[in-house]
């Protein structure tokens, strides 16, 4: 197989959405010598970007991003711990993203992360019933620069405004954008507890997370 | 290119329910004996009279009145066939009425149309009726094409029109069969011969059927009893249409029309069957109510005289034209047309009627909103999909999938998921990004495409030029008789 063959099968296994495959195509070609990033940069990014073309056209559904970023995080796994010191993997933004504390459902925040590590974010997810200081932490360690907090709650919703509290008692606001979604929230409450922006979903997520690094508009996610 | 035309899907009758016993049933058969036996029906038709009286019913040739004896009216009733065939252009379009199926229909024939492009409303035009078929062609729920409304571009041929406008834009069955002036009928016995191939073929899978609508109460026209009988002897099947009114041409009672409404239709078997016994004959009785306070035609009252008139016809042993309805009284695609189509739908498979569902018109059928078929065509695929579109397979149980997932996690990345998140008919008012969209904007959108890109298979060449030699033929005959 060429290093063009690797590059190709990568892509293709995000594509069809196969972990197991691009996990074991990333371990042999980091064994026949490949370059780390070359792999992320021209094999699975490329893939993750056609799957997002082809949830764009209609033809994919949320579960073919959901197992193509799966794919991707799995060879992903493999090919970063190879990367050399002075290489990085391009990503948008780093972010932190959990579910407030009290708040034991985390299907949503789940589906925002998969979605934001599709489209080039790098997703640290603390989980769910997550303290305030979680997040806080969170960020100090990550140096993120995106906050997502999830509720469905109206009970626990308050915490999103503590997160937003305690973010600035750490001295660490300005440093990061804050995005809180969820379904009793909405851009109002956003807007109340001074968060940087609402999305109503997943794909809304996305947008609002591109816009809040000042990514290029992505046709299809941005339109 | 022409667009392949997809299979046409009938409802079963597993969910058919009876609402009358067959005491009651008997009952109202009773009633229409009587009426027939002692009211009588207006004939004015000699050929008509005069084959009553050969078999001996009493006839007032004065008044032009048939008083059937009950012996006869079974006599005659027992030689019309239970089941036979409606052709399409292909064998996988034809409908087979033999009680096991329901075929959806369109509705007819109105007069007004709102324009496809500029929203308002203007008289109908045959162009209106090709682009219908087309549409209709391409929608699987749809098998029965009435054509919804009239070619009024043209004079006493518009039937003629709507006819040939049906027959080369859509492969499926076409009501094309109305009341023409007599001398004009042979035009469409000859164009569902060319259509058919042959008279023979015409008998056996018939392109075309007709409707005739008596005249409450208790009357039929002269020419349509006519047309009808030249129909019979060339094989083309017919459906006779009461449309009793209760309060003004029907008793305020639903029984009331029901059994009145039953005499005129049966009047008209009967006599098709004395002139051609085994004549396929279609039973249609339409009760509606009068608005007591405008006096305008009210056909969605929620009583279920279309469920009690596809028994009745059963009960004679012959199809029914009826039943389920998605008839839409109001004049707008609104709330209220929504209801009349979402329970409309869902009545269809429960009723049973072989040809019923009269998709199209608003208004009291007057009215052609297109987009009014893309919606109505998802509500009878909602109902079909709710009563008959569920196959239980074991395996559908998924156990191993939820064993694999476990307690608090998620299906979104299992490709079980992947595989059968497909199986489902999203709904079509909605936009790429899933968000739901006005349906009626949506509606009209499809039915734009649908208009522009479908292009069903065309007749051959020879049928072509037969048909329109067959029109020009009428038309000139037409312009003779002034």
């Amino acid at each position: 197989m060429t290093t063009a063959d690797y590059f190709e099968k990568l892509a293709q296994a995000v594509i069809v959405g196969e972990p197991e495959q691009a996990e074991e195509l990333a371990r042999t070609a980091l064994a026949q010598g490949l370059d780390a990033l070359e792999c992320i940069d021209r094999g699975l990014t490329v893939g993750m970007k056609r799957v997002g073309e082809l949830f764009a056209t209609g033809e994919y559904f949320l579960p073919d991003l959901i197992i193509g970023a799966d794919a991707m995080k799995a060879a992903l796994a493999v090919l970063e711990p190879a990367l050399l010191d002075n290489q990085q993997r391009d990503v948008l933004g780093r972010v932190v993203l959990g579910t407030v504390e009290g708040d034991i459902h985390d299907i949503g925040k789940t589906l925002v992360g998969t979605m934001l590590t599709a489209n080039g974010f790098e997703v640290m997810d603390i989980g769910f019933d997550r303290p305030a200081g979680e997040f806080v932490a969170a960020v100090e360690e990550t140096n993120a620069t995106l906050v997502g907090a999830s509720t469905l709650l109206t009970t626990t919703m308050q915490q999103q405004k503590k997160i937003i509290e305690e973010l600035t008692s750490a001295g660490l606001r300005d440093q990061v954008k804050v995005m809180v979604g969820g379904a009793p929230t909405a851009q109002a409450w956003a807007d109340e507890i001074g968060a940087d922006g609402y999305a109503v979903d997943a794909i809304g997520a996305v947008a609002l997370a591109r816009r809040l690094v000042g990514a290029e508009p992505s046709p299809g996610i941005d339109d | 290119m022409f667009s392949e035309t997809p299979d046409i899907v009938p409802f079963g009758t597993s969910s058919r329910r009876e609402l009358l016993t067959q005491t009651q049933l008997d009952t109202l058969q009773g009633g229409t004996l009587r009426l027939l036996d002692e009211v009588g029906v207006r004939f004015p038709s000699r050929r008509a009279l005069e084959l009553f009286a050969e078999h001996g019913a009493r006839v007032d040739w004065e008044e032009e009145i048939v008083r059937i004896p009950p012996d006869l009216v079974r006599d005659a009733m027992s030689t019309a066939p239970r089941s036979f065939v409606l052709g399409g252009r292909e064998e996988r379009f034809d409908l087979l009425l033999d009680g096991c199926h329901s075929y959806v229909a369109t509705d007819g024939t109105g007069v007004h149309v709102v324009d496809l492009e500029t929203r308002r409303i203007r008289a109908s035009c045959k162009e209106d009726v090709a682009m219908m078929a087309r549409v209709c062609d391409a929608l699987p729920m749809v098998s029965f094409f009435w054509p919804p409304v009239g070619a009024q571009d043209y004079g006493a041929t518009a039937p003629l029109h709507q006819c040939h406008a049906g027959l080369t834009n859509t492969l499926k069955h076409v009501r094309g069969g109305m009341t023409v002036p007599p001398r004009l009928a042979p035009y469409v016995v000859e164009m569902a011969t060319a259509v058919a191939g042959g008279a023979g073929a015409l008998r056996k899978r018939p392109p075309v059927c007709a409707n005739f609508c008596t005249i409450a109460p208790m009357s039929q026209d002269g020419d349509s009893i006519d047309n009808a009988l030249m129909y019979a002897e060339a094989g083309i099947p017919m459906s006779f249409m009461a449309m009793p009114t209760m309060g003004s041409t029907a008793p305020a009672t639903p029984l009331g029309a029901l059994v009145m409404g039953d005499a005129e239709v049966v009047s008209g078997m009967v006599l098709v069957q004395l002139a051609f016994p085994g004549a396929p004959v279609i039973h249609s009785n339409l009760v509606s109510l009068m608005h007591p306070r405008t006096g305008g035609y009210v056909a969605d009252v929620p009583i279920p005289t279309g469920w009690i008139s596809v028994q009745m016809a059963h009960a004679w042993g012959v199809p029914s034209l009826g039943g389920g309805s998605l008839s839409v009284g109001s004049p707008e695609v609104g709330w209220s047309a929504g209801l009349d189509s979402g329970i409309g739908a869902l009545t269809i498979p429960l009723y049973g009627g072989e040809i019923c569902g009269d998709l199209g018109l608003t208004g009291g059928s007057m009215i052609l909103y297109p987009e009014l078929i893309i919606l109505q065509h998802e509500a009878c695929c909602f109902a079909y999909e709710l009563l008959e579109g569920f196959e239980f397979d074991e395996a559908d149980m998924a156990l191993d999938v939820i064993a694999e997932v476990g307690p608090r996690g998620h299906f979104l990345s299992q490709k079980h998921t992947r595989k059968h998140i497909r199986d489902f008919r999203l709904p079509p008012a909605e936009g790429a990004d899933g968000l739901p969209r006005d349906p009626q904007e949506a509606a009209l959108e499809e039915f734009k495409r649908l208009h522009e890109t479908h292009r069903p298979r065309p007749l051959p060449d020879e049928v072509l030029a037969e048909l329109d030699r067959i029109l020009a033929a009428a038309d000139r005959e037409s312009e003779g008789m002034g």
